[in-house]
C-alpha cells in the first residue's frame, strides 16, 4: 500500500515537473514570484483559456504594452512552446482559484 | 324571411370571424405586453438594492483577491445569493439555487428567482461575472393576472357592442332591400289575386254544352293558365307570409281534401292525358286546411308536371298518411337523397321545383309530418306523408 502510494506519488511529481523544473528556479533567484503574477493575469484575463492564452502570448513574443509585471526589466523568455503548454498547465493548476474558495 | 341571404350571411359570418381574431389578437398582445411591462417595472425596482449587494460582492471578492487568496471564505448574506462565473462562463463559485443563467442579460426572471449580473471592471479572483439572485414574491403577476382578467373583460365587452353596432350598420342596406322587395311582392302578389279569381270564377261560369269543342279546348287552355298563376301566387303567399299566418288547427278528412285538389288540378291533367286513381282508406289529421292544402297542391303539381303523356298518378290513403305516385321520369337513386337533403335546405332562390319542394318540407315540418321519396328512373316517383299515430 506504502509502495503503491509512493509510486502516484513519484508519478504525480515526475507529471508535475515541467513548471517546478522550468520556471521556479529562475523565478525564485530572481525574486518573481510567481503566484501574484498569477493574480494579475486572472485580474484581466480572467478565464483559464485568457490567462494561459495572454501569458503564451507574452513569454513567447514579448510586447512591453502587454506586460503586466512592471518591476524591472523586461526579460525575453527562450522557452519552447511544447514545455510552455505544459509548465503553463500546471502553473494555472497550482494557483487556480475554482474548487478553493470556501 | 326566405329571400335569398346565404351570401351576405357568409360574408357577414366571414366578417364576424375576422373581427373576433383581430380582437382576440389585440387582447393577447396588449395583455402580453402589459405583462412584459409590469415584469420590467417590479425587476428595475429591485435595481438599486441589487447595485449595492453586488457592490458588497465585489468589494469582498477584491479583498480575497489582493490577500491571493490566503483569505478564502467567500461572502454568504441572508437577504440574497451571489456567485462569481469567469470569462467563459465557468463557475468559479457559486451559492445560487439555480444554475440556469443568462449571460446576455443584465437583469432578468428564472423560475420565481431575479438574476442580476454585474460585471466588476477589475476581474477579482477572476470573476468576470457577479451574479446577485433573490426571490420574487411573485405577488405582482397575481396582481397584473387580475388587471388583465378586469380590463380584458371590458375590452370584449367594448368589443362585443362595437361588433354589434357594426353589424347592424353593415345589415341595414341589406335588409332595406330585402324589405323593398319584400313589399313589392306583397303588393303585386296581393293586386295578382283579384284578376286571377275573376278569370277563374267566369271560366267556371261559362256553359261549355253551348259552345263549339274548340273554343272549349282554348277555355281549358286558359283555365289550366289561370289555375297555374294562381298556384303560384298561393306558393308566394305562403312564403312571404307563413310566419304572420297563424294556423287554425281542425280535423281534416284527408280523403275529401284530395278530392277537392284533384278536382282544381283536373284540367291541367287533362291537358296532359294523366289519369288520376285514387285508393281511398279512412284518413283524417289535425292540422290547418289551408296549408295541408297547399302541400297537396305542390305534390300533385309536381306530380303533373314530371309525369308523362298518357300518364298515371295513383293517389293512396291510409290512417297514417298518403301517397301520391306518378309515371314520370323519376329521380336517380342516387340523387334522392341529395334532392331530400337539398330539398330540407332548398330557399326560394333556387325555383320551380325547390320553391314547391321547399313549401312541402316547412308544412310537413310546422305539423310533424315525414317525407318519404321513392322513385325509379323512367318508371316513377312516390312521394308519401304519414304523420304519427294519434
Ligand atoms: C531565466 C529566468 C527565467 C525563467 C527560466 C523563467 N522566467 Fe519568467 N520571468 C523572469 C523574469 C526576470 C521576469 C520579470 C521580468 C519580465 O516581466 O519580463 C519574468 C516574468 C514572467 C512573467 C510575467 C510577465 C509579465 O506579464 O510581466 C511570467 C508570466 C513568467 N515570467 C512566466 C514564466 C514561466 C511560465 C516560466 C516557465 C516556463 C518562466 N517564466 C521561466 C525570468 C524567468
Amino acid at each position: 500500500m506504502a509502495k503503491k502510494i509512493a509510486l502516484l506519488f513519484l508519478c504525480l511529481t515526475l507529471y508535475a515537473d515541467t513548471f517546478d523544473r522550468a520556471c521556479v528556479p529562475c523565478h525564485q533567484r530572481r525574486g518573481v514570484a510567481l503566484k501574484p503574477i498569477f493574480f494579475d493575469y486572472l485580474l484581466y484575463y480572467s478565464s483559464e483559456r485568457g490567462v494561459k492564452g495572454a501569458m503564451r502570448e507574452f513569454l513567447l513574443r514579448p510586447d512591453p504594452k502587454k506586460r503586466l509585471y512592471k518591476k524591472g526589466p523586461i526579460y525575453r523568455h527562450r522557452i519552447d512552446p511544447g514545455t510552455l503548454q505544459k509548465a503553463l498547465d500546471e502553473y494555472w493548476e497550482r494557483y487556480k482559484v475554482i474548487g478553493k474558495i470556501k | 324571411m326566405d329571400i335569398n341571404l346565404l351570401s351576405e350571411k357568409k360574408s357577414l359570418l366571414s366578417f364576424l370571424g375576422l373581427y373576433i381574431f383581430l380582437t382576440l389578437i389585440i387582447l393577447s398582445l396588449s395583455s402580453f405586453m402589459y405583462y412584459r411591462f409590469q415584469k420590467e417595472i417590479v425587476l428595475s425596482s429591485h435595481l438599486p438594492k441589487l447595485q449595492e449587494y453586488a457592490k458588497d460582492v465585489i468589494h469582498r471578492i477584491r479583498q480575497m483577491h489582493e490577500s491571493l487568496l490566503e483569505d478564502n471564505y467567500y461572502p454568504r448574506y441572508s437577504n440574497f445569493r451571489s456567485a462569481i462565473y469567469d470569462a467563459d462562463h465557468v463557475r468559479i463559485f457559486s451559492l445560487l439555487q439555480t444554475d440556469r443563467i443568462d449571460f446576455s442579460s443584465v437583469l432578468y426572471k428564472v423560475g420565481d428567482k431575479i438574476h442580476f449580473i454585474k460585471e466588476p471592471e477589475l476581474y477579482y479572483l477572476g470573476a468576470k461575472y457577479v451574479i446577485i439572485e433573490i426571490e420574487d414574491d411573485e405577488a405582482w403577476i397575481t396582481a397584473v393576472y387580475k388587471n388583465i382578467f378586469t380590463f380584458g373583460s371590458l375590452f370584449l365587452l367594448f368589443m362585443a357592442g362595437l361588433g354589434y353596432f357594426l353589424v347592424k350598420l353593415f345589415l341595414r342596406p341589406m335588409k332595406n332591400s330585402i324589405l323593398l322587395l319584400n313589399n313589392f311582392i306583397k303588393d303585386t302578389t296581393h293586386e295578382l289575386n283579384t284578376p286571377v279569381s275573376t278569370i277563374l270564377a267566369n271560366i267556371e261560369t261559362i256553359d261549355k254544352s253551348q259552345i263549339p269543342p274548340k273554343i272549349v279546348k282554348k277555355i281549358d287552355r286558359i283555365d289550366i293558365a289561370a289555375r297555374t298563376i294562381s298556384h303560384i301566387y298561393k306558393d308566394l303567399t305562403y312564403l312571404l307570409l307563413h310566419e304572420k299566418i297563424p294556423s287554425t288547427i281542425e280535423q281534416i278528412d284527408i280523403n275529401t281534401l284530395l278530392e277537392q285538389r284533384v278536382e282544381y288540378f283536373k284540367t291541367l291533367a287533362d291537358s296532359k292525358k294523366i289519369t288520376i286513381e285514387f285508393h281511398k282508406a279512412p284518413s283524417t289529421l289535425k292540422a290547418d286546411r289551408k296549408k295541408i292544402a297547399r302541400l297537396i297542391d305542390n305534390l300533385l303539381s309536381n306530380a303533373i308536371k314530371y309525369n308523362k303523356l298518357g300518364g298515371k298518378i295513383i293517389i293512396t290513403t291510409s290512417k297514417e298518411g298518403f301517397s301520391i305516385q306518378d309515371t314520370g321520369v323519376g329521380i336517380p337513386k342516387e340523387k334522392i337523397d341529395e334532392i331530400f337533403t337539398r330539398y330540407l335546405r332548398l330557399n326560394s332562390s333556387e325555383g320551380g321545383f325547390g320553391i314547391g319542394l321547399h313549401i312541402v318540407s316547412m308544412i310537413a315540418k310546422e305539423f310533424g309530418l315525414s317525407i318519404d321519396i321513392d322513385s325509379k328512373v323512367d318508371k316513377y316517383t312516390k312521394v308519401s306523408v304519414t304523420w304519427p299515430k294519434k
